[in-house]
């Protein structure tokens, strides 16, 4: 079927428009009437919507606030975090031995600091 | 408590404030311009979407009745979808609803049939329609001319068969297109044309004799 309109389509088209542009006064004014309670309807529906949506939308907001808040709480400061670095000594194998001669250094650096040095026992030094 | 943790309380609650602010302002104005939209477009098809129900079903207050209830399920079901969706949902709607009112009708038709003196329900009480057509622009020679040639239109019409009436009506008059014409008849496309097709040809030959006779 061709979408071209022929003279005869064209006619009918004409005639049943000017039939329904000149509708008697009755018609129009009930036409008229249910056009305004469709709107009235969906004023009525977009009102509703409103009182549902801003409720909710201000909960969203209120939650998006707590997590803001939250999570600026439980951010790992930099000191916390471990490093590659901290790592590798924690992992070192001569940290370990130093941890058992731990009385002899601090003693090595009070001497050091004070000036008058006090003899270490050998058994607190434990070095051969 | 730090600045920065003070900083970001005061954005919290600007967020929070903003955001209802935004939403009540932006939801109200898209209610009222959908609220203005759907007058405008019911404004644009209630009195063809009238013409093609009072056609199909032959009575006036059942056509009002019918344009109406369609208007009503628009606003109830699509008002938020985008208004350009709204001429096939209108037009589907109204289709279903001219058909509920045929089925009602022939119904109502079989159980009062048998009944002595009991008035069918397709007896309508249809007012001369064509008789209330006024256009004060017309003579009365161009208006008596143009009655009886929409007389004559509307008797070859009701004599089409439902599917056909449909898809001349959305077609012709509303000026759909096949696939919005296929979507407001819930068929095929190829359906559409075949029906407009026909409907055309039984409208052509029942009235180019009697059209030419009026000009």
């Amino acid at each position: 079927m061709s979408d071209e309109r022929t003279p005869f389509e064209d006619r009918t088209q004409r005639a049943l428009r000017d039939s329904a542009e000149h509708l008697d006064g009755r018609t129009r004014s009930r036409l008229t009437q249910a056009r305004h309670a469709a709107v009235a309807e969906i004023e009525r529906r977009g009102s509703q919507r409103m009182r549902w949506l801003l409720p909710a939308g201000a909960a969203a907001a209120a939650v998006l606030a707590v997590v803001l808040l939250q999570g600026r709480i439980a951010t790992p400061t930099p000191e916390t975090v471990a490093t590659v670095e901290d790592i590798e000594l924690i992992t070192a194998e001569d940290s370990l031995e130093m941890y058992e001669n731990l009385e002899f250094y601090a003693w090595l650096d009070q001497a050091a600091s004070e000036d008058f040095p006090a003899e270490p026992t050998d058994a607190k030094r434990g070095v051969g | 408590m730090s600045a920065t943790a003070a900083s970001l309380d005061r954005l919290s609650a600007t967020l929070l404030a903003h955001m209802s602010g935004v939403t009540a302002e932006s939801l109200e104005e898209n209610a009222l311009e959908q609220a203005r939209s759907l007058d405008k477009f019911l404004s644009g098809v209630e009195k063809r979407a009238f013409q093609i129900a009072r056609i199909a079903v032959r009575d006036t207050d059942d056509a009002l009745d019918i344009v109406q209830d369609a208007m009503l399920q628009l606003a109830r079901r699509y008002g938020q979808r985008p208004s350009e969706e709204w001429k096939p949902l209108f037009y589907r709607i109204l289709q279903n609803r001219i058909r509920d009112c045929q089925r009602r009708r022939m119904v109502k038709n079989r159980i009062f049939a048998w009944l002595p003196g009991m008035r069918k329900a397709d007896e309508v009480d249809e007012t001369d329609f064509i008789e209330s057509v006024r256009d004060e622009r017309q003579g009365p020679t161009d208006k008596a001319m143009t009655g009886e040639a929409m007389r004559l239109l509307e008797s070859a019409l009701r004599e089409l068969p439902a599917r056909q009436l449909e898809a001349f009506m959305l077609r012709n008059m509303e000026g759909l297109d096949v696939a919005e014409t296929a979507h407001a008849m819930g068929c095929t496309e190829g359906s559409v044309k075949t029906h407009y097709s026909r409907a055309v040809h039984t409208l052509r030959d029942r009235l180019t004799d009697a059209w030419g006779e009026l000009s």
